[in-house]
Order: structure tokens, then C-alpha cells, then sequence
């Protein structure tokens, strides 16, 4: 149930301490209550924001046995990625993408920058980003700029920052 | 081979094989199923880092498609990662330090006993004999 009367267009505003929940998979927890950094993917990793929703229902409708939720808070999220022998880097930011019954559903987004070159890694073709989406005419190329060497970086960083917030078998608030 | 050790690496193999039974979206959001190749290649690092012994403490699915493989020592860990494209990569972590480093993986045998060499000199340092308590 949403914490808040929705506004009718998305928010792209999101606080520093705004939390964004996933849903893990019990298989992809850890003993501590922490994703694995094979919970988090990319491109357009999926998340609920705090703002319109709780960690709760992130997990309405899934079995509280086999999953587990973990939020990482968005000033916690590295905004940028860069290795000092590659010329490109790549920078993170969470959009607010409502869905049909999920007015909560987010996405972080990974842009790829070369110089003055920036360019939005999606799987996405325009017709698929909502008409008020910010990223909806952006520049474009596909997963295969994402290399692994910052990926799994910027995944392992997230491990270490998420925070337990419901464990496989907790009761349902 | 040891009985215990002969145990642990058959539950990582059959844990590696009722990976390939997951589907499109198993994670509830769009992740792709692991594919027959990358759940192939890790069971062949696994059978590999039984050999070495080097066991690995975790098998598990992965949200970018493949099937990820974890070493474990104190606040340092190693992941290999199997993609379904048929490629991987690894990731060598420090909690405590929260040093970075990551590298291909070559999908060879001699690829393989390469990396498990790193793996156990990340791990366990220069006592090669050293393994996980």
C-alpha cells in the first residue's frame, strides 16, 4: 500500500536519503541479510522508492519464505564509475519510471561518457520509455557498453552499501 | 578423492544443475535464465577447484544473465562470474579494505588452473597448502 497520495506524474526528485528497495531471492542473499552483487543488475536495475512505498510492498504478492528485501539509500548509490587507464566512465542516477499498479517502480539508469560524448545504456527503444520520461530522447547504445571490469565494481560497491530490510521467512508487516 | 570433499563438490554441481531448471525472470524482475553453457563452465571451474583444492563457498544465479561462483576467505572474496554470452569475469574484494580488481577469465582448462592459482594466492597469500577453515 503506498505511504503517500501519489501525485499523477512521476517525481524525478529523489532525496539523498531516500531508500530504494529490491526484492532479492534467498539465493542471492547473503547469512548477513545482504544481497549478493549478483542481485543487482544492469542496465535499468528495477527498485521501489521510499517516497511512494515501503520495503513491505516491494514483497507483496511474492512468498515471504524465498524473498528477502534490501534498500540502498540513493546518496549511498556511487554516482560514477571510472578507471584510470580507460578514457570512458560511467555515471548512475535513479529515475522514477511508474508502472500499471507499481506507481512506486524505479529504475537506475547507467550512462556512458567519452569526452563530450554521453550516451544512455538501455536495452530500451524510444517507443518503450513513457512520454514523460526525462531519458525518452536521449542518445542511445545497447548492454554491450557496459564492460564488466566497471560493472561488477559498481555492483560490489552496492553489496556493500544495501541494507537488510526484510530477511526470507520475516513476518509480513 | 576425500568423502567430504567428494560431498561438497557433488551439492555445488547439483546445486550448478538446478540452476538451468530457473527461467527468464527468476529474480521477479527481467533477469535471463542461466544457460546450459554457463552453468557447463562452472561446473568445470568447480570440478577444477576440487582438483586444487579450492572450494568454493557459493553457486548461485546471477541478474545480468549466467551464473556466478564465490571463493570466500576472511573479508576477501573472489566471484567468477559465467555469463551467457559464454564469456566471464572475476572480481577480487576486500571488505575491510574495499579494494577493487577485477580480470577476464579464459575458458580453458590451462585458463582455469591459471586463475585458481590467483584465487589461492588472493586468498590464502603465499601457503599454498593453506585452505579455507
Amino acid at each position: 500500500m503506498a505511504k503517500t497520495q501519489p501525485p499523477r506524474h512521476p517525481d524525478q526528485n529523489f532525496r539523498d536519503v531516500e531508500r530504494l528497495f529490491r526484492r532479492v531471492h534467498r539465493d542471492n542473499m547473503k547469512p548477513d541479510g545482504k544481497a549478493s552483487f549478483l542481485a543487482f543488475e544492469l542496465p535499468d536495475m528495477s527498485v521501489n522508492r521510499e517516497e511512494f512505498s515501503t520495503a513491505e510492498d516491494a514483497r507483496q504478492g511474492f512468498r515471504p519464505e524465498d524473498w528477502g528485501v534490501v534498500s540502498i539509500r540513493v546518496r549511498d548509490m556511487p554516482p560514477r564509475e571510472s578507471l584510470p587507464q580507460i578514457n570512458h566512465s560511467y555515471r548512475f542516477r535513479a529515475r522514477h519510471v511508474p508502472e500499471v499498479g507499481n506507481f512506486a517502480h524505479s529504475e537506475v539508469r547507467v550512462w556512458r561518457e567519452n569526452g563530450a560524448v554521453v550516451l544512455l545504456i538501455t536495452t530500451r527503444q524510444t517507443e518503450d520509455f513513457l512520454a514523460t520520461d526525462p531519458d525518452r530522447d536521449s542518445p542511445r547504445t545497447g548492454p554491450e557498453s557496459l564492460d564488466p571490469d566497471f560493472h561488477m565494481r559498481w555492483r560490489k560497491r552496492l553489496e556493500w552499501k544495501c541494507q537488510p530490510e526484510l530477511r526470507p521467512s520475516d513476518e509480513a508487516a | 578423492m576425500p568423502r567430504k570433499k567428494r560431498s561438497v563438490l557433488t551439492d555445488l554441481i547439483e546445486r550448478a544443475s538446478e540452476l538451468g531448471r530457473l527461467k527468464k525472470g527468476w529474480n521477479s524482475y527481467s533477469a535471463p535464465a542461466p544457460t546450459s553453457t554457463a552453468i557447463g563452465n562452472a561446473k568445470t571451474l568447480l570440478t577444477l577447484a576440487s582438483h586444487a583444492d579450492i572450494i568454493p563457498e557459493r553457486i548461485e544465479p546471477s541478474a545480468m544473465g549466467g551464473v556466478g561462483v564465490t571463493f570466500t576467505a576472511g573479508s576477501r572474496e573472489v566471484t567468477v562470474e559465467f555469463y551467457n554470452a559464454g564469456n566471464a569475469h572475476a572480481l577480487f574484494s576486500n571488505s575491510e579494505t574495499e579494494a577493487l580488481d577485477t580480470m577476464p577469465v579464459a575458458l580453458s582448462v590451462e585458463g582455469y588452473k591459471s586463475f585458481l592459482q590467483q584465487v589461492r594466492r588472493y586468498l590464502y597469500g603465499q601457503n599454498a597448502t593453506a585452505q579455507a577453515p
